[in-house]
């Protein structure tokens, strides 16, 4: 066999990886050609694989002790408290529990986005606002009296304005800006209106009236604006026909019971992942 | 891994026994687990020792392992049990061989005793079956003074039959490593016999 020049050239883990069965392209062919021409690289391959036959054969070491545990040893490695409670958790039948609790968690947070006060959404039932509104048209108008005179505004006023001041009172603080309801500006307005739609025998009355409104002190930023609207409240379908053209106002939305479902949710997730996790963790 | 329950159609009934054994043995039987270790101490053992040459420090870690795995028996995924087993071992033998770094021990004191021989039929040569003793000694001695990178990937290639790929994951190291601490290994192995590599050139030629 030719002897290669220079077998310190050589790569002995070329070599190596010849012997393993691992080169492969252009190593695999310099290999074989080493192998076949350098005497030195042909007995180092030889003796790589008379090792590598040799290891399967290397004897079983004696088992020096006996590993089986006493209960003692089994007492002392099973989890107890919070820590067994929390290992049943690792067990395969808890697989879902990490993605059914991802799954509650996000469902849980929709439900409390959806349900908390403050989000935007167009004018709807149970609005506080809207039934603020509503009471201004419900306001019973006032009874003409025996004589056919109609209550001055000012016996008139206190009443619808107690429940409107009240219905604004109870607005929470926090809530979107609200248009100032439009009555209070058209009560300026709409009285003279008004005083020309009616008819029959109250037409003086209503006249009469609204110059004790013009002749009256002028609304200051005191008073409350159910003052004005209580004019509103006495032409009772007038003032229906002025609050609907202002729809479009921005009231506050929100479920409580939606809210706190999503609350639960959101928790039950979170503690779902928490336990299968804590769990995978222990284990 | 869906968890396999006995009830359910394993072909094997060595496997079949095995996931019976493990079931009882979470369900509290003692018994039944400390069936399971006689079934692979012997086994489990001979890997680790192989892994880390120090005797009581196999001894250690193979306990450990079986501590292990009686702990974490709810984390048993399905499968093999003796490959579940024997992953727990040779992360524990891993781990051994960090914490505790000491000069190793004699890895095989019985091949020191000169009245120690392998296991030999009436047919075997009496002079090949001492090559093949005087070959083993030397062999473990050049395994346990390598590297241990390279003698785990030895180990788990060559003697316990792992393939590229298993060991890779078990070792926490890429394909190309694997087979590298492998090359080398051998390499390493081959200059520390290279006084007694006519041990291992006379079955050759």
């Amino acid at each position: 066999m030719p002897h290669l020049p220079d077998h310190t050239t050589h790569d002995p883990e070329l070599i190596a990886a010849y012997a393993a069965g691992d080169a492969t392209g252009p190593d695999l062919a310099l290999a074989t050609e080493l192998v076949a021409d350098c005497t030195d690289c042909a007995a180092l391959h030889r003796d790589l694989r008379s090792i590598a036959t040799a290891l399967p054969e290397l004897p079983a070491p004696a088992r020096s002790r006996d590993f089986r545990l006493t209960p003692e040893q089994a007492a002392a490695l099973a989890p107890s408290g919070w820590r067994g409670f929390l290992a049943a958790f690792a067990s395969p039948r808890f697989r879902l529990a990490a993605p059914l609790g991802t799954g509650l968690a996000a469902i849980g947070l929709a439900g409390l986005l959806l349900g908390t006060p403050g989000s935007v959404l167009p004018a709807g039932e149970g609005s506080a606002a809207g039934s603020a509104a509503g009471a201004t048209p419900s306001a019973p108008a006032p009874e003409k009296a025996e004589d056919g005179s109609v209550p001055t505004i000012d016996a008139a006023a206190p009443a619808a304005g107690a429940g409107l001041a009240e219905a604004a009172a109870s607005q929470p603080a926090a809530m979107a800006p609200q248009v100032v309801p439009a009555a209070s500006a058209d009560a300026f307005i709409e009285p003279d209106r008004a005083s020309v739609t009616e008819t029959g025998s109250g037409a003086a009355e209503g006249r009469s009236s609204t110059t004790s409104i013009e002749q009256g002190p002028p609304q200051g930023a005191g008073e409350p604006a159910g003052t004005d609207l209580s004019l509103d409240a006495r032409e009772g379908d007038n003032a229906r026909e002025i609050a609907p053209s202002d729809a479009a106002v921005i009231q506050p939305a929100g479920s409580p019971a939606i809210a706190l479902l999503g609350v639960a949710a959101l928790i039950a997730g979170v503690v779902l992942v928490a336990l299968r996790l804590g769990a995978k963790r222990l284990v | 891994m869906e968890d396999v329950r006995p009830s359910e159609a394993v072909d094997d009934p060595i496997q079949r026994r095995d996931l019976v054994l493990l079931e009882q043995a979470r369900d509290g039987n003692l018994g039944a687990f400390n069936s399971l270790v006689e079934c692979y101490q012997d086994h489990l053992f001979a890997l680790v020792a192989r892994m880390v040459p120090d005797r009581d420090q196999a001894a250690d870690a193979v306990q450990e392992a079986f501590f292990s795995a009686y702990r974490n028996m709810r984390s048993f995924r399905g499968g093999s049990v003796r490959s579940w087993l024997s992953r727990i071992a040779i992360n524990a033998a891993m781990d051994q061989q960090r914490l505790k770094k000491r000069r190793p021990s004699q890895p095989y004191p019985e091949l020191d005793d000169e009245s120690w021989q392998p296991p030999a039929g009436p047919q075997d040569d009496p002079v090949r079956t001492a090559m093949h003793g005087e070959r083993s000694r030397v062999l473990a001695a050049a395994l346990a003074s390598i590297t241990p990178d390279q003698r785990y990937a030895i180990v788990l290639f060559d003697v316990e039959g792992y393939d590229y790929a298993e060991i890779a994951e078990l070792t926490g190291v890429s394909l190309g490593t694997v087979k590298s601490r492998i090359h080398r290994g051998r390499l390493a192995l081959r200059d520390r016999l290279e006084d007694s590599i006519g041990l291992f050139r006379g079955e050759d030629g």
